[in-house]
């Protein structure tokens, strides 16, 4: 829960910025300022009920991707092996069947309910307990999964490079990413994670992080383990 | 069963005369009350990134961490409630509403004060009320065969999907997605190898840890990085002088604290149910039995006191079905339980009186975090309020990379960072639409055990299913999930209904908008 001020210039990148907008904490704190009677549980009441607007397509989409994953339950069920205990009905085979036969079932309730109220169902829906966006600011999906590449490139990256030097590219790559552009804290936050870090897990509780091809190799022979 | 309550707080006060554990709890608290008093980061996250450290702890000592941290991160929330106005959990509105208008009137250290208060007494007497709430549980579990069990372990899950979601649908789609996971690698029973697909890795399953810590906390990262926030000026009044109103003028609270540790705890040990819901409903109690009702919602101690105090005491109270049951009820809970699997223990129903050390260690970590806030909460919360200056643009890159650390450093496999990656993308999603996220994490590490229990109670059965469903324990526990279930569809169909008719506005609105275009 954040408390900053809309920026008019932000909102237009927003695309669910014209969802209803609920009252929110520092709305209501402001109210209070002004001498305003606020019903603090309306305020609360307003907040749960608060509604995550999602693109139909998208809704659509994930739906199709529960039913997916119930096929590929009861598709790959039909190669587990029977187990040893014979004596049982149910097997190895048996969960992931119920599993998957729900999903598909599941999956097409959501689909159809979806679809039958397409032509008429505006372009963003409610997203029914999804997670809303907090009116006014900017969203994108576009960072959240550039993170996860980072993620990816470190751990890919790692027996390579090094503990030592991936990880502070790692942190310069994910503090850009986080609109962070002062140069100070670009060099000193990755650097003193990484050395905090490697001096906590593999010098001090004694788990080996990849020393790798470069410098790596280096320190570990100039920094004992405590 | 008091034996073992007061045991457990005996064994509790010897765990805490420990230095190891002493160091971990303040190590703990600071780091708790750090990610409380941050908006935008909650348990969920302070736990996940904090989880690493546990590897190399004692079982005992790494409760009692996790433990405090829940603690710590409850009190941490209400600080910049009261100052800024802005809540560090949605725990903290209502503290927001009452306390900040106190801070603008001049009384911030009275309002700071209650916050404090109503933390150390909310938590040290949610202790006494969680003990007596859990022992006769794993008292009467102990006697449970598998049948009972199964019965538990869907209870347990049929509270999270009606509780946390708004579509039982998507709840119930949540859960098997969990178990779906859990289905990965071996059997229970009969030790068959599951979905392997030609993937080493996968014969053993996916790891818990990995997982859960994808699902909870990479996710809880995405989010907060999908939009962007100018959070530079976040630390308006963070200079508000404070100083200690004095224990008389804070005695006034406490009835308020009184009834709100009381509420806190029984309503936090329903699973699903949160800290926010045990403090809306001890604020509302609060207000119809004040003197003062016209005050709630303009600036009221009573305010702040029985949300602050139901919000703490509902900590202990999520740790009733964790311990007493083995079903761990929020997502924090589900970190702790895997730290524990981490560990070498099994959750479930047993957990407790098979290793009651847990229980001491859980005692030990609620009264040395309550102790902590007494000793040093008012002068860490002076200087938590310089915290709030921090800049989220780097504190959520660096939780990532602590996360990535951690989950390698547990085999030092890349494959689970992989695995808490991927799970990321999935939390991610099923958050975004509507998916609820503790019903996964939930269903998946009592997934094997649900699955175990039907077959061998089955087995027990000699087979048969009217044998299995009429054993009077089972039959009134699973008649209790369904009545959960039936609650939920309930409220799922009104969901729809709201839903209609917020489309039907949201058309019209389009329409207006391309007529006028």
């Amino acid at each position: 829960m954040r408390s900053r001020r809309s920026d008019p210039a932000k909102t237009k990148l927003d695309p669910t910025i014209n969802e209803p907008d609920p009252s929110s904490t520092e709305e209501a704190v402001e109210a209070v300022d002004r001498g305003e009677d606020v019903d603090p549980l309306q305020v609360v009441a307003d907040l749960a009920g608060r509604q995550g607007f999602v693109d139909k397509r998208l809704d659509l989409a994930v739906s199709f991707g529960v039913v997916g994953i119930g096929l590929f339950l009861l598709i790959g069920s039909l190669q587990i092996r029977t187990g040893l205990v014979t004596a049982e009905v149910v097997g190895a085979a048996g969960l992931p069947r119920l599993l998957g036969g729900f999903m598909v079932v599941a999956g097409g309730i959501l689909i159809a309910r979806r679809l039958k109220t397409w032509k008429q169902a505006p372009h963003l829906v409610p997203s029914e307990g999804g997670d809303a966006d907090e009116p006014g600011y900017p969203t994108t999906f576009v960072r959240p999964l550039l993170y996860l590449l980072a993620g990816f490139l470190w751990t890919v990256l790692m027996p390579t490079l090094g503990y030592l030097l991936a990880t502070p590219l790692a942190g310069v790559v994910l503090l850009l990413l986080a609109k962070v552009r002062e140069w100070p804290k670009l060099v000193f936050v990755p650097l003193g994670f990484v050395i905090v870090t490697w001096l906590l897990f593999d010098r001090l509780i004694g788990i080996p992080l990849p020393p790798g091809d470069f410098i790596g190799r280096w320190f570990d022979q100039v920094v004992p383990r405590f | 069963m008091v034996d073992l309550a007061i045991t457990s707080l005996t064994q509790g006060l010897l765990i805490l005369a420990t230095p190891t554990v002493i160091l971990m709890i303040c190590i703990g608290m600071v780091w708790g009350i750090v990610c409380g008093a941050l908006p935008g980061l909650g348990n969920g996250i302070a736990i996940g990134v904090m989880v690493s450290l546990t590897y190399g702890m004692e079982a005992v000592t790494a409760v009692a961490f996790l433990v405090c941290i829940s603690v710590a991160t409850a009190f941490g929330n209400g600080l910049p409630a009261v100052v800024l106005g802005i809540p560090g959990t949605p725990s903290a509105v209502l503290t927001a509403i009452d306390g900040y208008p106190l801070t603008k009137r001049g009384e911030g250290s009275l309002a700071i004060g209650t916050n404090w208060y109503a933390a150390v007494v909310g938590q040290l007497m949610s202790l006494p009320f969680f003990l007596l709430l859990v022992v006769p549980l794993a008292a009467i579990t102990w006697i449970f065969l598998s049948p009972e069990q199964f019965a538990l372990y869907a209870l347990g899950m049929a509270a999270l999907v009606s509780l946390t979601g708004r579509n039982v649908i998507k709840g119930l789609v949540a859960a098997a997605i969990g178990m779906t996971i859990g289905v990965f690698g071996p059997d229970p029973v009969s030790a068959v190898y599951r979905y392997d697909m030609g993937i080493p890795e996968l014969r053993g399953g996916f790891a818990v840890i990995p997982a859960v810590l994808g699902l909870v906390t990479v996710s809880e990262i995405m989010k907060n990085m999908r939009q962007t926030y100018d959070w530079k000026d976040t630390n308006k009044g963070a200079s508000t002088p404070l100083k200690f109103p004095g224990f008389r003028k804070l005695s006034k609270s406490t009835r308020p604290v009184f009834s709100g540790a009381v509420i806190g705890t029984i309503v936090g040990a329903i699973p699903g149910m949160s800290g926010h819901a045990a403090s809306v409903i001890a604020y509302n109690q609060a207000k119809l039995t004040s003197k003062t009702p016209e005050l709630f919602g303009k600036g009221s101690y009573e305010g702040i006191a029985t949300n602050e105090s139901a919000q703490n005491a509902a900590q202990a109270g999520e740790m009733v079905p964790t311990l007493g049951l083995g079903i761990p009820g929020s997502d924090s809970m589900v970190l702790l339980m895997g730290a524990l699997m981490l560990q070498g223990f099994v959750p479930g129903p047993r957990l407790i009186t098979e290793a009651p050390e847990l229980l001491h260690a859980t005692a030990a970590g609620l009264i040395g975090g309550a102790l902590f806030i007494l000793f040093f909460g008012w002068s860490i919360g002076r200087l938590m309020l310089l915290v709030t200056r921090l800049d989220r643009q780097i504190v959520f890159p660096v939780a990532f990379l602590v996360v990535l650390v951690g989950v390698y450093s547990i085999r030092r496999a890349p494959f689970d960072v992989f695995t808490a990656l991927i799970f990321g993308i999935i939390g991610y999603y099923m958050m975004r639409y509507g998916y609820p996220i503790v019903a996964a994490a939930v269903a998946m590490v009592l997934g094997p055990g649900f699955e175990e229990k039907f077959r061998t109670g089955l087995l027990l059965e000699r087979n048969s299913l009217w044998g299995f469903f009429t054993r009077p324990w089972t039959a009134l526990i699973l008649a209790m999930a369904l009545v959960l279930l039936v609650y939920g569809i309930r409220g799922t169909l009104q969901e729809i209904q709201r839903n209609k008719e917020l489309e039907a506005r949201m058309q019209e609105q389009e329409h207006a908008g391309a007529e006028q275009a």
